[in-house]
């Protein structure tokens, strides 16, 4: 699609909650178990479509439980679907919320089924020189491919996808979009309920097609089909064929009010959307949520959501101070800042404490780059710390507390008496996902930062040393922070 | 935490030259056997690319092909395994894999994991991997390591006690199996283990109607496999992929299986009730595993649901009793000012490295802790090995 015109992304609602329901392994809220394996695949469609595709407009249909003029011509239309499932169900008003939360335009109208509105609405797109691309779980929708309009489908496990130009139809097929209707017409459709005309297969449709063109043309030079018993079959069954043609064509001109001004892509209540996805537990896709839509997410670490009273000490006065509030505190949770992943191995960069919610410190101990900041001497720093993190007196609270204390060992000192570990407690509980930011977002609802957001990871990671000590210590004052709050919130 | 923690900077020590020389060894036997699979095939290939190894069996070849996965058909092992008899290739292509694979994750993997400034390798105990609560563990997962097999043990053979010490070795007999005589309080288990009678022959004797006396080899084999797999929800089906009976043999077996123990049966059933009326299920000690999937409408999901829901209180509290054990020899160790040192846990099994002097004493305590780890209505046993390295113990 040539990038200058403008592009439409349809979804058509149904057909690709029922497509992911299917083809993504089962996923469950941890407390409730409602089922929202589909729902997490649409959005993770509708996140990476909106980044990749950067489309102008774009809106969802939906069908409606009523019956459509389908059922009014064949009874049989659809008859033989099994009821669906409760939890399709529930996945489909689940992604109604998504849509609204996004500021997605909803499309729905009785008597028609999604797949005919998204035809008109595609239609009238091409007609105001807007591009489309449909995203749908079904090829039906393909018979309305044309020069403007695309359509695109997920594969397999819904992270690949597939999008069909005309050329593509026609290679798939061997035949043109619009012959897929009469060839539906012959050859039925099982998963409508549409039974083809008997005897007639895959094969003699497409060949039928290319002689002929389409359904109309064949029975208006029947006389030139051969063999005769092919001819007989066909002039026998002409009026299924005909039924069936119009069961099969989308209908592109759906009494559907539709101003595409109204489906401008635009701003949109990110809290909505974060809330939303906390309850859903997609903490995973929180991350890919654009800051603001139509802008590329923030390539820089998030802000955290709670700005707090957060110091780095870098002197000896202001760690006389942190020692004296440990003293009183009692209690304090701890965040140990490595040089690398293993801690067997690892140095010390720094320390953050959190006596209080809200109230935290960094100790900044094997910094490299020496922004504004001094740094105390680590040996000075420990020999004030040493009584607070190895005497019993003092409970400790830290989030994987087995890393600390290998860590800080690996340095002379013996974390003791940690009375609670935000990752053993989340485990227990039956959390899905551990991570702290994962953790952080489903039980106290904030968003924050990881300390693997700044270093990246794998071979392109930089040690945390080479960062600076106010923004190695404005995350590690964050985790500090949270790793207290969260004991709160998982006793 | 803290113990597993000191474990972990425990760490054990490793025979590096018996590595090296096994890396050697691997590799020789590699090449044999690639110049055996070129000469069966009649070309060279690369044996390592299921892509051409798919081609060479089922287009050159015309050996039955399976499954299609994403890039063409599936090579793995029980597609391979089921053609063992078609060509005589297939052998040697399944004796290169587990080679490979053996010196790729341990002959040459471990020594390149050893720290440099302890000289020993610190596997990483992971509290929070499992879905029953077991550990597991990684850098290097030292759980599955094969236990079968010359080269299994010899590869523990490479893991030694530093020069003058031993390992001790203390293995927990049958916990699941006990475990679950007590939740099911299943008469007939509960008593096999009261007698202390070896449970897969006594099984076997109850399923095939024979005396103990009479049961061979492959009758225990059947039921070593029910008697594992059963709590884990196994079906007729499972059982008959397992063993070499027929479908119709092994739901007969698992048919009379419950009927000889009607605790079991009645658990399971029981545990998939509860399960889907609370949500969750739990240990003996209460230590509890959410699943809500278990009230899904979606058929795999529910009986993945159920499986989770059988196994978990078994498996569970078998890990509980074990952690217990570990917590509690920890405390005493530090009490007596031992230098022996723990430093591995794997499935049921506990491994010390032992100053010699202490030895006594350590098998004492071992003695005393494990088996009353946890009062349950059956014995819990151990036993106890001693070596210089993990491989040869006694």
């Amino acid at each position: 699609m040539s990038k200058e015109k403008p592009l439409l992304i349809l979804f058509d609602g149904n057909a690709l909650v029922h497509r992911a329901f299917h083809a993504l392994p089962p996923l469950t809220i941890t407390r409730t178990g409602e089922m929202v394996n589909a729902v997490q695949g649409f959005a993770s469609t509708l996140l990476k479509l909106l980044r990749d595709n950067k489309p102008d407009y774009w809106a969802i249909a939906f069908d409606r439980r009523a019956p459509t003029f389908r059922h009014q011509m064949f009874e049989d239309y659809k008859a033989q679907r099994p009821k669906t499932p409760q939890e399709l169900v529930t996945q489909i008003d689940r992604v109604h919320e998504l849509s609204e939360a996004f500021n997605l335009p909803v499309f729905e109208m009785d008597g028609y089924e999604a797949d005919d509105i998204i035809g008109t609405l595609s239609r009238q797109a091409s007609a105001r020189g807007v591009d489309t691309l449909i995203v749908t779980g079904d090829n039906d929708m393909l018979q309305v491919v044309s020069p403007d309009i695309k359509v695109m489908s997920p594969r397999r496990g819904f992270a690949d996808t597939v999008t069909y130009d005309e050329a593509a139809v026609q290679q798939k097929y061997g035949l043109s979009p619009v012959q897929l209707i009469s060839y539906k017409a012959l050859i039925g459709d099982a998963s409508d309920n549409i039974p083809g005309i008997r005897g007639i297969g895959d094969k003699t449709a497409v060949k039928l097609l290319q002689q002929f063109g389409d359904l109309e043309r064949i029975y208006s030079h029947i006389e030139e089909v051969t063999p005769e018993r092919l001819r007989v079959l066909l002039s026998e069954n002409r009026e299924q064929a005909m039924r069936n043609r119009q069961l099969a064509a989308i209908v592109t001109d759906v009494p559907v009010p539709f101003n595409i001004e109204t489906c401008t892509v635009s701003a949109y209540d990110r809290n909505k959307v974060v809330e939303l996805f906390r309850e859903l537990g997609f903490s995973s896709l929180l991350a890919r949520l654009p800051n603001e839509i139509g802008a590329e997410p923030s390539a820089a670490p998030k802000s955290t959501a709670i700005k707090e009273n957060y110091r780095v000490v870098s002197t000896s006065a202001e760690l006389d101070d942190l020692a004296l509030r440990l003293t009183y505190a009692g209690t304090f949770a701890l965040s140990v800042v490595p040089g690398g992943d293993n801690a067997m191995l690892s140095s010390l960069v720094g320390i953050a404490i959190s006596p209080a919610k809200g109230e935290a410190y960094y100790i900044p101990l094997g910094h490299e780059t020496l922004s504004q900041v001094e740094q105390l001497p680590q040996s000075k720093v420990l020999a004030v710390l040493k009584p607070f993190i190895e005497q019993e007196k003092y409970a400790k609270i830290a989030y994987d507390a087995k890393f600390d204390i290998i860590l800080l060992a690996q340095n002379g000192l013996k974390l003791q008496n940690v009375s609670y570990d935000n990752l053993i407690a989340a485990y227990l509980i039956g959390e899905k996902s551990l991570k702290l930011q994962s953790i952080a977002f489903n039980k106290l609802g904030i968003e924050i930062p990881s300390l693997s957001d700044l270093t990246g990871s794998g071979a392109k990671q930089t040690p945390l040393a080479r960062f600076p000590v106010d923004r190695v210590g404005e995350l590690a004052c964050t985790d500090a922070d949270v790793t207290c709050r969260l004991k709160e919130s998982l006793e | 935490m803290p113990l597993l923690a000191e474990m972990e900077m425990n760490g054990v020590l490793l025979d590096r030259a018996l590595l090296n020389e096994m890396s050697s060894s691997i590799g020789a036997d590699m090449l044999r056997l690639e110049t055996e699979i070129y000469n069966a095939v009649g070309h060279d290939f690369n044996i390592n690319s299921s892509q051409q190894l798919a081609t060479v069996l089922f287009a050159e070849l015309g050996l039955q092909s399976g499954r299609k996965t994403q890039s063409g058909y599936s090579t793995d092992a029980t597609v391979l395994e089921a053609l063992a008899d078609a060509h005589p290739v297939i052998k040697f292509i399944l004796e290169y894999r587990q080679l490979s694979k053996l010196k790729s994750t341990y002959t040459d993997a471990l020594p390149m994991l050893v720290n440099p400034r302890t000289g020993r390798i610190h596997t990483s105990f992971n509290q929070t991997g499992t879905t029953t609560g077991r550990l597991s563990s990684s850098e290097p997962n030292l759980q599955n390591i094969p236990i079968r097999g010359e080269l299994g043990s010899k590869i523990r053979q490479a893991i030694i006690a530093q020069p003058g010490w031993l390992l001790l070795s203390a293995d927990y007999s049958q916990i699941d199996l006990r475990a679950l005589a007590h939740i099911s309080q299943d008469a007939e288990l509960i008593a096999t283990f009261q007698r202390d009678e070896d449970v897969h022959t006594h099984t076997a004797s109850e399923v095939f109607g024979v005396p103990d006396s009479e049961v061979t080899p492959k009758m225990r084999r059947a039921a070593k496999t029910i008697n594992f797999g059963v709590i884990y929800g196994m079906s007729g089906y499972g059982l008959q992929q397992a063993t070499d009976l027929t479908r119709e043999e092994a739901e007969l077996f698992i048919s009379t299986y419950f009927s000889r123990y009607p605790g079991i049966k009645s658990y399971i059933e029981d545990t998939k009730k509860q399960a889907a009326k609370l949500g969750y299920v739990q240990t003996v000690l209460g230590r509890r595993r959410y699943i809500p999937e278990i009230n899904s409408t979606n058929r795999l999901a529910r009986e993945a649901a159920e499986r989770m829901a059988i196994n978990m209180p078994v498996q569970g509290t078998s890990a509980d009793i074990i952690k217990i054990a570990m917590v509690e020899l920890h405390r005493q160790m530090i009490k007596r000012d031992m230098k022996t040192r723990m430093t591995l846990q794997v499935h049921d099994e506990l491994v010390f490295e032992v100053l010699p002097g202490e030895l006594e004493a350590i098998k004492q305590l071992v003695q005393d802790i494990m088996p009353n780890a946890m009062k349950l209505i059956v014995p819990l046993k151990i036993d106890i090995k001693v070596g210089k390295n993990w491989g040869d113990m006694s």
